[in-house]
């Protein structure tokens, strides 16, 4: 005897859909609203064909970030001959003009599908703040900011998703992240070292069928009292515990091994491959944002053996991933943002290590549509200053959410309050979204 | 402390009696029946109790004419005996009634069984266990650990509640923050939990104390507000710019340190708008008058060769003084305002960190009388909140109102009324205005403190009128269009909810809806009485040395912590999954459920274990008595017949795994929205 309510009506879908499409126009009202309203991605009220339409329509990010802090040096912007440029060599990749260092030569074979930003200087060296502004678009001040996945995952998660709509695949580095004033339930799930989400087992002791009877009495209990009070709360309660029960019964996503042999060998054994082929699978499934963490890369001994090491890791299973997802046209409504906290010193220290650096360094994203092949700013011969289109963390945060089409100047409104989606004295790189 | 019969030793006695099973029927509140049965002193005269209870009951009554005055919601029905314990136990004590809590309230047939009720719960340990937990959540917001652990701030809250210390004092001592003084040191977590930055300080205690969230003003005037200026803040900041963390030359611990000079300076990032010395003062209020200090003989102990300074004058303790001494108006109605939003879940004026013309509290007398009251009442947070639970207006049903119950008219009516004022409200508005553009000085200061009360209350009308229009052309088209008036009566529901001015569902905060479970599922019950028996048959020293007069109320704290202390460990995951973001909405998640399924915590309640809930249920042979049973202990009510065919056709058949079935339906009913909300 389940209620039947008119708010599960077709119509709040198809509006936050427009609203999703027409992104950075009016979406205002449709993100205004505080508590749960709008609808559905694979609702039942959907037929197949159309809610696989939808589901491959739904835009997603991605982001892999490099813990302790890669050094821009030894990545997407080589100095090679200069004081401070190191032993490695650039190499050329898919795109004429663009060089990055020979210790990434599988992502060189993808630079076609991705863009850099080499001028960004966030005007910080330490860890914690260096996270939270690349994390949240915000300088750590006052009241906390809402983590870029609890953001996205607000905006863009289908009402009746049954998965998480932020997760974060941890293999060290930060752990479960803050949604901030959008409240836990945009905080993110954590699948520690790859594994499925904490809790999502049935305990041994208690059978499916014994799980099934207690929801049903649960669902009967709130029936009758949604027959004498209902609101946006209890609509939002009830419906996390068909989410966990909806999750539980495909708990097999979160499993790696359940993909093809042949792509497991693609991606690599190791840990980072396997996060990577995981992310792929959970894109697959429409998860609106995925964050994978790399650690670590503070290398303030050896830097250059450890970039060696981590990026050795690093470069074939991305690579693999960026193809893959151009390939099966994911990249088309997913983006992908390789960032870190900071970058490295220009300057190598005597135990030919890299210090903490946020004055001139790089990120490389690409995918969402955003134009690829593009390199944005410029750094001076030895690395040591911006000298063209100084970028930081607020226009990239910008850039990020209006690449999914989430209209970043305008406000939440939680609990009767705003509060600007993006820091309102910023504004996207515009030269990126094409 | 001018309210009702304080009387530890009863509750105490009752619940003794009772727990140990001697005397099943036992009313908990027997009051003076009980200090006869007992030869104990009766504390007050019962005359004299009844004068105040008289006189505070009267003045929820007032309350309630105030907002009739205002409110065009129809007014639900009077909650029932079940609905109002559980709603009060949840909001006083932060846990719902155990089962012989609720069959002894439900049998007393007495007509003030509720005043005693609030009574009761305000004076027990309880009370202040569940208070600490709130005002811990709102001014530490679950920072953790730092130099003064949560636990010791938690501790200092508990025990200040516990023996009444009014709200000022408590806030005096959280703006002194001198972590010295060992007895002052909890209270200096404020601080310290802030690194004694002063941009975070000053930021906090305006939005905590003042409700005044200035955050925008530390680099320009408000861009929402017009009423907050770049000039309210630094006169704040100047106050606590001064202090800093200092670090001990041999320990090299941090501690709270001040300077005796510098001052606040400001420019504005938009107007250029700049001040150089800024004056201290207090949000609102006038400039602080300071002692004359001479350059260079500006402390006591200088700040030489990494001493730590002590200045002749202290800037903070000029805040901790000016801020609580009880003249400051807006530090009252900030707590005010809080306490009411603790209570019907929702600020008068809300989110209660805007505080400004602009936002008007939704009864702006009420807000006054309650405000005076407060401050006439030496700042004691309980009668104040006896004051809200008693009105009639606390125990409607949370049952929403169907449009029959409209007073047809009524909108028509005032609404002549309204306008009329709102037109006189512009023009003393725009007098007021007028006059403090010439005004000069203290002036000044006066007329525009007029002209902000004259705006607020213009605001608040105007909100009423426009409401006003709305029910007006709801009951135009009432009897003509059946499918638009429904519509209209939907819009015009939402809006009093987000208005306040029908009940609310709040969700229970993290430790209420642990120790709830708790209760529910019997172990508090079974923690309790452990604890009683062990103060009848070997009480710790600490207590037998004290005096009559001491003693009591020491007793019941140490059966508190007693049953307590146990069970406590279990609300550390429940507030880290269910912990709400500070000021955010409502948030259910994904891992919260998955937690609640199989995290195996509420597993381990449901359980059979001594004579908790699960035992109970299991040797029940009747359905119907088993589902009484389970359906007061989780709901604190009576199951419908609908519910007691539920429970039948749910153990049909399954005699064999009754255990299974017991625990199946006891999970579901504590995974509900009925239990998840205060209702």
């Amino acid at each position: 005897m389940r209620c039947d309510y008119s708010c599960q009506s077709a119509e709040h879908g198809l509006t936050r859909r427009g609203f999703l499409r027409t992104a950075g126009g009016a979406g205002l009202g449709a993100l205004a609203i505080g508590g749960i309203t709008g609808t559905p991605g694979g609702a039942s009220w959907l037929s197949p064909a159309v809610a696989a339409e939808m589901s491959k329509s739904q835009k997603r990010i991605l982001t892999i970030f490099l813990h302790g802090g890669v050094s821009q040096l030894e990545t997407w912007d080589p100095k090679p001959n200069t004081d401070t440029g190191g032993p490695f060599r650039p190499i050329s990749t898919s795109v004429p003009g663009i060089q990055i260092s020979e210790l990434l030569p599988h992502t060189a074979k993808q630079m076609h599908h991705l863009s850099l930003v080499r001028s960004i200087n966030t005007k910080n060296s330490s860890h914690g703040p260096g996270a939270v502004q690349m994390q949240t678009g915000h300088n750590e001040m006052g009241a906390p900011h809402p983590h870029l996945g609890a953001v996205v995952a607000k905006a863009l998660t289908p009402e009746k998703f049954a998965l998480p709509g932020h997760i974060l695949i941890r293999g060290g580095g930060s752990s479960r992240s803050s949604a901030a004033f959008l409240g836990p339930r945009y905080g993110s799930v954590v699948l520690e070292d790859g594994k499925a989400p904490q809790y999502s087992e049935r305990p041994s002791a208690l059978s499916l069928t014994s799980d099934e009877r207690r929801q049903e009495f649960r669902r009967l209990a709130n029936d009758r009292f949604a027959d004498k009070r209902r609101t946006a709360d209890t609509d939002a309660y009830t419906y996390s515990y068909d989410q966990a029960m909806q999750l539980m019964a495909q708990r097999d996503v979160f499993d790696v091994a359940k993909e093809p042999a042949r792509d497991q060998e693609r991606y690599g054994s190791h840990e980072f491959g396997k996060h990577c082929l995981l992310a792929r699978r959970l894109l697959e499934k429409g998860v609106p944002f995925v964050q994978v963490n790399h650690s670590n890369y503070d290398t303030h001994f050896e830097n250059f053996d450890y970039h060696i090491e981590q990026l050795g890791e690093f470069d074939r299973p991305f690579a693999t991933l960026i193809s893959d997802l151009a390939v099966s046209g994911l990249l088309k409504d997913t983006l992908v943002v390789v960032m870190s906290e900071f970058g490295r010193t220009p300057k190598i220290n005597s135990r030919y290590g890299r210090d903490h650096w946020g004055t001139a360094w790089s990120v490389c994203l690409g995918g969402a549509g955003l134009q690829a092949g593009a390199v944005i700013g410029k750094t001076n011969d030895n690395g040591t200053a911006v000298v063209d289109r100084e970028i930081d963390h607020g226009h990239l945060f910008h850039t990020y959410l209006q690449a999914v089409g989430i209209p970043s100047s305008d406000a939440f409104t939680i609990a009767g309050r705003k509060f600007p989606i993006a820091d309102p004295a910023k504004g996207p790189i515009k030269e990126l979204l094409a | 402390m001018p309210h009702a019969v304080f009387c530890f030793r009863a509750a105490l006695c009752a619940r003794a009696v009772r727990w140990s099973g001697a005397v099943a029927s036992f009313v908990l509140l027997a009051g003076p029946a009980l200090h006869a049965a007992n030869n104990l002193p009766s504390p007050k005269p019962a005359a004299k109790a009844e004068k105040i209870v008289a006189a505070k009951a009267s003045l929820a009554s007032e309350i309630d004419r105030l907002i009739a005055a205002e409110r065009l919601a129809p007014l639900g029905a009077l909650a029932d005996d079940g609905e109002f314990l559980r709603r009060v136990m949840l909001d006083l004590h932060g846990i719902i009634p155990s089962v012989e809590e609720a069959r002894e309230f439900l049998a007393d047939k007495s007509p003030d069984k509720r005043e005693r009720l609030v009574d009761e719960l305000l004076a027990g340990p309880r009370f202040a266990r569940h208070m600490a937990t709130v005002l811990d959540v709102m001014w530490a917001e679950r920072r953790g650990d730092k130099v003064v652990k949560a636990a010791e701030g938690y501790e200092w809250l508990y025990e200040s509640l516990a023996k009444g210390r009014p709200y000022n004092e408590i806030v005096r001592d959280i703006l002194t923050a001198d972590d010295q003084k060992p007895e002052l040191r909890p209270a200096s977590k404020f601080f310290h939990d802030r690194d004694c930055e002063p941009n975070q300080i000053t930021r906090d205690v305006s939005r905590m104390f003042f409700g005044m969230d200035m955050q925008c003003n530390q680099c320009h005037d408000h861009p929402t507000v017009d009423d907050y200026a770049i000039g309210d803040y630094y006169g704040l900041y100047a106050l606590v710019s001064r202090t800093y963390l200092h670090t001990d030359k041999k320990t090299k611990a941090k501690v709270i340190a001040e300077k005796g000079e510098g001052e606040a300076s400001f420019k504005s990032v938009f107007t250029g708008e700049a001040a150089d010395r800024v004056v201290p003062r207090l949000p609102r209020g006038a400039a602080l008058k300071e002692p004359e200090v001479k350059k260079g003989d500006e402390y006591l102990v200088k700040p030489d060769k990494g001493e730590k300074p002590v200045p002749k004058h202290s800037r903070r303790a000029l805040l901790a003084t000016a801020a609580t001494d009880g003249t400051n108006p807006i530090f009252a109605r900030n707590a005010v305002n809080r306490l009411w939003a603790h209570v019907f879940g929702r600020g008068l004026v809300h989110p209660v960190d805007f505080m400004h013309p602009e936002n008007p509290p939704g009864y702006p007398a009420v807000l006054d009388r309650l405000t005076a009251e407060f401050q006439s009442g030496g700042y004691d947070i309980r009668p104040i909140i006896r004051t809200l639970v008693l009105t009639r207006t606390y125990q409607t049903t949370y049952l929403l109102p169907d449009a029959t119950a409209l007073r047809r008219g009524e909108a028509a009516k005032r609404l002549k009324t309204w306008e009329a004022e709102q037109v006189r409200l512009e023009t003393s508005l725009k007098e007021a205005e007028a006059a403090a553009a010439k005004a000069e000085g203290v002036k000044r200061e006066e007329v525009l403190a007029q002209a902000r009360a004259l705006r607020t209350l213009l605001r608040a009308r105007e909100r009423r009128i426009d409401e006003a229009r709305q029910v007006a052309a709801f009951e135009k088209i009432a009897s003509t269009d059946k499918a638009g008036a429904a519509r209209a009566w939907e819009l015009l529901v939402t809006r009093w909810t987000e208005q306040g001015d029908v009940p609310l569902l709040k969700p229970l905060g993290p430790e209420a809806f642990a120790s709830s479970m708790l209760q529910a599922t019997g172990f508090v019950t079974i923690s309790e009485s452990k604890a009683l028996a062990t103060l009848k048959k070997s009480p710790p020293k600490e207590l037998v040395k004290l005096s009559e007069a001491e003693r009591p109320r020491m007793e019941s704290m140490w059966v508190d912590r007693q049953t307590f202390d146990p069970l406590k460990s279990n609300y550390a995951r429940f507030v880290e999954l269910y912990g709400e973001a500070t000021g955010g909405d409502f948030s259910a998640t994904l891992n919260q459920a998955l937690f609640f399924g199989n995290g195996g915590v509420v597993d381990g309640w449901l359980s059979p274990k001594y004579e908790n809930l699960a035992a109970r249920l299991v040797a029940e042979k009747d359905a119907a008595r088993l589902a009484d049973e389970m359906y007061l202990a989780v709901f604190t009510r009576s199951p419908t017949d609908e519910e007691r065919a539920d429970v039948a056709g749910f153990l049909q058949g399954r005699e064999k795994e009754k255990l299974d079935a017991v625990k199946e339906m006891l999970w579901a009913l504590l995974s509900s929205n009925e239990f998840r909300f205060n209702h």
